[in-house]
């Protein structure tokens, strides 16, 4: 069988725009000059940081921004979080441009639904991201489609102005100003064949979810981005069973993290709690879940885990790994 | 594709037939490169997924879509399965990116692997496509399928071995909208058309009960571009027929009753799927390969290890199974005939010929 | 005759008020006749959260298989019944009716398996509704929808387990194996392999 440790694709950072005071735009090109794989709306990749003794010191996922019929060059936009774990201010401070990266290929976790006739785009902040892709697919098969789009204030509205030069159906939505955009509203009246999608802060994803089913929707008709950066916690110890090692889980680093740091190699693939690539057998220990694999039975059992963002609550968990 | 794969030069056949007077044969080349299902004595059904990124130079997993010396035999025998029932190629309409994404790798993997046979030019959005054992070359705009004599995907299955379906990826799911069916193992596209990866795969005896399916479904929904994987099945089938479809099953279905131990030699045919399933980047469906290949149980025991292996796999396979891939009727024949081959030895683990 | 491993075969529960959906519609025919008054009554009165309907839910009523039972249907005091010569007049007006709902809408289906899919398919590839917004009860005799996968005739209803094609002559077996985009059953050749040794009919018991 296969381990999802697939061979990445060198990128070179061709350019760096700081679209708003803490939001960066990178246009990756192939480092060999080589086109990149088409990829469908709604895709990312996972890029790999190195720190400067060429040891992996960071591994997130992030939406691509660029045309996907375009091969030429990727883009992704990164927002700078100085709380989290370290993966953006890396991007922000240590990238320039010339500098090489890997990245993974394409992997589509929150893909536009074929058979809809109408789509309901709903962004919050840099949630804009995988929308940006997905437009530019729906304006070329001629679909209908409507983006709301919120945010704070001008430096949490990435593309707002080319947007809005490009998207007669957008509606921006400035909560600085008492602006907020009313999920209710949006979803009422919409016709038979119609698809919702949010991705942003877990406050608008659960209030367009709780609309939808108040309105009536079947709950395929909704979709949410469902990417969770791995949180900061406690620190604990993971004992593998089958490779009886004990290894020790910083309070910034994700089981996987520190699974690899020492030399395992475990499958995994969307590294967000999405995509259920690296679910593991639980022996011992007491689980914090963060993903949206596992039903809320198997949490509740303590019998598995997604190491990629799920941490112990107890101080020792034991794997079956 | 592995930098040490080497690809087989195909020494392509004249037209041989797959029905009426079945002129089919394998060469003693292609004997051994027959992809020889069984590594053990014994078989049971199981997910065995591996990576599709190549194998033994000049074997059939060398290349990503293989071209063998029956090429010409294959496409001739698709074209006039098509011509008596078109809908055996159908595709949903909301398929359409997933059919240019198709040809865009076909012809990619063809011209990479066949450089002899095929070229693809790129100039932008305008290519030019040669085919040069068929005696093709056309210049299309890609995305626009008006430029092209036939749909994308029907127009490049038909110049390619082996048959085809595609799948949309939706709501966790895989749903088979779409495929090129003319060498099917007893399987509609027609009705299965829509169906998702459950109601498709059909009464398969204890898969869905073991789980197989479950796994085999969380596996696929991961499947990463650019990252194929492949697996074997198989069947036997009553002469090299490649249209076993159950459209014609009132036309073949007597063939089984027409095996005797005389004719079991030459009638009876291991039939090997080496199915490789790949994403397709533009429409993030999943294409599934299934390469069909033939060989009769005479000139399978030219290679004596593998009349023992399948001798002993086929006598030891549950009732069940035999039942469900059609030939527990003449499986006894088969047995027997295969019985005067096996003197017992211990053979060595794997299915390579020697 | 049932093979456990078929995943296909749709399974059928009885139709139940949907406590989610913003607006309610049936749709049947003659044998659906009791599991429509049911609906109606359940709806008018409301049940476990659920309050209930507006006073009148829309009802598309075509005598179909028959009985035809569509006086009753007038006669239950909830509101009046559309009624439609046949099942292609009751699918277009429905349809029209949907286009026009939003997504809260939630849809009832009452009858043979032939009708049940019929107007699913109509629902379905004409306005684009959801399956997952649809609910289904099987009425009247268990005859199947049955297409003959040789020469493409459907027999809307089947009621042995082998029968002999209208459109070819062959006798077929049905087989549990079920196209949801066809709305049918798959007929195959019972005796291609001994010609002429055709099994004794039984009837259908689902």
């Amino acid at each position: 069988m296969i381990t999802s440790q697939q061979p990445s694709i060198p990128v070179r950072v061709a350019g760096i725009d700081q679209v708003t005071p803490s939001v960066k735009t990178f246009t990756l090109e192939h480092a060999e000059g080589i086109t990149l794989p088409c990829f469908s709306g709604g895709s990312h990749v996972v890029v790999t940081m190195k720190d400067a003794q060429g040891q992996v010191c960071h591994r997130n996922p992030y939406s691509l921004t660029s045309p996907p019929d375009d091969g030429r060059c990727y883009r992704i936009s990164v927002r700078r979080d100085d709380a989290g774990r370290g993966g953006s201010l890396f991007m922000h401070e240590r990238l320039g441009e010339g500098d090489l990266l890997e990245i993974s290929a394409p992997v589509n976790l929150f893909p536009l639904n074929v058979l809809a006739r109408r789509h309901v785009l709903i962004a919050g902040g840099i949630g804009i991201t995988p929308f940006l892709a997905q437009m530019h697919e729906l304006r070329q098969r001629g679909v209908p489609y409507e983006l709301h789009y919120q945010f704070r204030d001008d430096d949490g509205a990435p593309y707002r102005d080319a947007i809005a030069a490009r998207e007669p159906t957008a509606t921006f939505y400035e909560s600085d100003r008492g602006e907020y955009l009313d999920p209710l509203a949006i979803l009422r009246d919409q016709p038979l064949g119609t698809h919702v999608y949010v991705c942003g802060p877990a406050g608008l994803i659960e209030r367009v979810s709780d609309a939808a089913a108040q309105l009536g929707w079947p709950a395929r008709h909704v979709h949410a981005e469902a990417f969770t950066a791995p949180p900061v916690g406690e620190p604990f110890t993971v004992v593998c069973n089958r490779s009886e090692r004990e290894i020790e889980v910083p309070g910034t680093a994700s089981v996987l993290e520190a699974l690899e740091g020492a030399g395992l190699e475990p499958p995994c693939s969307c590294r967000g709690g999405a995509c259920g690539e690296c679910e593991t057998r639980v022996l011992e220990g007491d689980i914090e879940h963060y993903d949206h694999f596992l039903s809320d039975d198997v949490k509740a059992a303590n019998s598995r885990m997604m190491i990629c963002v799920s941490r112990a609550r107890s101080q020792r968990v034991v794997l079956d790994l | 594709m592995q930098a040490e794969t080497t690809v087989a030069e195909p020494n392509v056949k004249p037209v041989e037939t797959f029905r009426d007077d079945f002129t089919y044969s394998n060469s003693p080349e292609a004997i051994r490169r027959f992809p020889f299902p069984f590594p053990e004595d014994s078989y049971m059904y199981s997910v065995n997924i591996e990576p599709h990124n190549g194998g033994p130079p000049g074997s059939a997993y060398a290349p990503a879509f293989d071209i063998d010396e029956h090429y010409l035999s294959e496409i001739e025998e698709r074209r006039r399965v098509l011509e008596e029932d078109p809908s055996r190629c159908t595709v949903l309409p909301h398929m359409m990116t997933a059919q240019w994404d198709t040809l865009e790798l076909l012809m990619e993997s063809l011209s990479t692997d066949y450089p002899q046979h095929f070229t693809l030019t790129r100039d932008g959005d305008r290519w030019t496509w040669e085919n040069r054992l068929l005696g093709i070359r056309d210049t299309f705009t890609f995305g626009d399928p008006e430029t092209l004599p036939r749909e994308p995907f029907e127009y490049i299955t038909r110049q390619v071995q082996g048959d085809f379906t595609l799948h949309d990826q939706r709501d966790d799911m895989l749903y088979m909208d779409g495929g090129m069916l003319t060498c099917q193992a007893d399987w509609s596209l027609q009705f299965d058309l829509g169906m998702n990866f459950h109601e498709w795969h059909g009464p398969v005896p204890r898969a869905h009960e073991m789980g197989i399916f479950d796994r085999a479904l969380k596996y696929l929904l991961n499947l990463q571009v650019g990252h194929p994987v492949r697996r074997l099945n198989w069947t036997m089938t009553v002469n090299p027929r490649m249209d076993t479809s159950p459209e014609n099953y009132h036309k073949w279905g007597i063939d089984r009753a027409r095996v005797t131990p005389e004719n079991v030699g030459d009638k009876a045919h291991l039939r090997v799927e080496l199915q490789a399933l790949y994403r397709l980047p533009r429409s993030n469906a999943v294409l599934f390969s299934i390469r069909c290949y033939l060989i009769s149980v005479n000139e399978l025991a030219t290679i004596p290890k593998w009349a023992k292996r399948f001798h002993r796999v086929l006598k030891t396979l549950p009732d069940d199974l035999a039942d469900y891939k059609g030939f527990i009727d003449y499986r006894p024949l088969v047995v027997d005939y295969l019985s005067q081959f096996d003197d017992g030895e211990e053979l060595t683990p794997g299915a390579a010929p020697g | 005759m049932s093979m456990p491993g078929i995943k296909s075969k749709p399974v059928y529960t009885g139709l139940t008020p949907d406590p989610g959906a913003c607006q309610h519609v049936l749709a049947g025919e003659g044998p659906g006749t009791e599991a429509l008054l049911r609906m109606r009554r359940e709806l008018a009165e409301g049940n476990d959260g659920m309050a209930p309907a507006a006073s009148s839910v829309a009802l598309f009523y075509t005598a179909g298989a028959g009985p035809d039972r569509g006086d009753e249907l007038a006669r239950d005091g909830h509101g009046s019944p559309r009624f439609f010569p046949d099942t292609d007049g009751l699918c277009q007006a429905l349809n029209e009716y949907l286009a026009d709902a939003g997504m809260g809408v939630r849809l009832y289906v009452a009858g043979s398996e032939a009708f049940l899919w019929r107007v699913v398919a109509s629902a379905r590839d004409g306005v684009g509704m959801s399956e997952a917004a649809i609910q289904m009860e099987r009425c009247g005799p268990p005859a199947r929808p049955v297409c003959c996968i040789h020469c493409k005739t459907t027999d809307p209803a089947v009621s042995t387990t082998v029968y002999q094609c209208p459109g070819c002559g062959l006798n077929l077996f049905v087989r549990d194996h079920f196209s949801r985009r066809l709305g049918v059953y798959q007929g195959v050749c019972v005796d291609a392999e001994a010609p002429g040794d055709v099994p004794e009919p039984e009837e259908l018991d689902s």
